[in-house]
């Protein structure tokens, strides 16, 4: 929990330093922040993804800018767009952000826990149907690959809908005695 | 239980949650085979199929606020999912549940409402993808697309308009990919319903 939090301050720190700090300085923070990231949390770390992922990104975009961006550089008697390539920093940087403070909110607070608690409010119901949901999808993933491979597209489709329209009765009798269900 | 004691409740809830967990199974399979192959732009061939598999409900279960409902059980469904990335995908779900609902919601499902809702879903899967680009990255995202759109009219020799021209022939085949989805979605809906009256 506490490695969570510290990953959840991580990112406010890189989203208040994109704010606050010249362009120049967003590439050296993503990097200290996605650094300190693995370091604190490895579990929110693998969740942001693996860094060579946030360098190949920095780098597409760094070259779109240099291209596409203001004019304001020569490279090699290139002209090229120094502004664009920072702004590109810039951007990645505050996407790391947003990322691992989603990432850091979602394990702090997991959709288990969250639906436990729906389950104590008056969306009981949804939470019920959510449960059944979750149990069915694994056997209905099974049963579209099974009649792919036996069958077109149309054929498979039409036997989705019919599937679930079947299911549909089971599920409301699921529904209407659940206590006789366990 | 017989049948005669399920209440319309039970009833109406018994095909959101069939449909929303059978549209994550869908989602599952599409998506791994689009995956896969890495076909470009899976995230509208996905809402294509989820619009079709909408109307197909709308029409073995004509009934309002089920498609938003089955919407939210698929949603739901992909949060509890092991699944790293499940925000953006929870998002376009339900927003394309909703907008295949508003289409379907005056007349039921019919070609028309299905060409509408279709089209709306195939354009919120490619509009959502530039609007998490604009909350991700920041404003300098909708910069480099207009100036991107502003060189691809001078390549294609095309007036300036802005990006306009660009754009608007892409949309244009988008939208017409989603409503011919959802046409499909109306035609296996109605062979369902057939086959099950059978």
């Amino acid at each position: 929990m506490r490695r969570h939090a510290a990953a959840l301050m991580l990112a406010v720190g890189l989203l208040g330093g994109v704010y606050a700090a010249p362009a120049t300085w967003h590439a050296a923070l993503g990097i200290a922040v996605l650094a300190a990231g693995w370091a604190v949390d490895p579990l929110v770390a693998k969740r942001v993804g693996a860094p060579r992922r946030w360098v190949g990104m920095t780098a597409i975009l760094a070259a779109i800018g240099l291209w596409l961006g203001p004019m304001d550089g020569k490279l090699g008697g290139v002209s090229i767009s120094a502004a664009g390539a920072l702004a590109a920093t810039t951007m990645t940087a505050r996407a790391l952000g947003l990322v691992l403070l989603g990432s850091a909110a979602g394990a702090l607070y997991p959709a288990e826990r969250a639906l436990a608690r729906l389950r104590r409010t008056r969306l009981q119901r949804f939470a019920e149907v959510l449960v059944v949901a979750l149990d069915l999808v694994p056997s209905l993933v099974d049963a579209l690959r099974a009649a792919r491979a036996r069958m077109g597209i149309f054929e498979t489709f039409v036997f989705a809908v019919e599937h679930a329209s079947a299911l549909a009765d089971t599920v409301a009798r699921r529904l209407s005695a659940p206590e006789e269900q366990g | 239980v017989s049948a005669s004691r399920i209440t319309e409740s039970e009833r109406f809830w018994g095909h959101a949650t069939a449909f929303g967990a059978m549209w994550g199974a869908l989602e599952a399979t599409v998506g791994t085979f689009l995956h896969a192959l890495k076909i470009p732009f899976g995230g509208t061939v996905l809402a294509a199929t989820g619009a079709a598999f909408l109307v197909a409900l709308r029409v073995v279960y004509p009934k309002r606020g089920v498609l938003l409902a089955a919407g939210a059980v698929c949603a739901g469904v992909k949060l509890l999912s092991p699944s790293t990335n499940v925000v953006g995908p929870m998002v376009g779900i339900l927003v394309e549940s909703l907008l295949v609902e508003l289409a379907c919601l005056g007349f039921g499902a019919n070609p028309i409402s299905a060409t509408l809702g279709g089209a709306l879903a195939a354009l919120w899967a490619l509009s959502q993808k530039v609007l998490t680009q604009i909350v991700l990255y920041g404003a300098p995202v909708v910069a480099l697309y207009k100036e991107l759109l502003q060189r691809a009219e001078k390549w294609l020799h095309l007036a300036p308009s802005g990006g306009v021209r660009v754009v608007a022939p892409f949309a244009a085949l988008v939208a017409l990919i989603g409503a011919a989805a959802a046409l499909f979605g109306l035609r296996a809906g109605r062979a369902a319903l057939a086959r099950r009256a059978r």
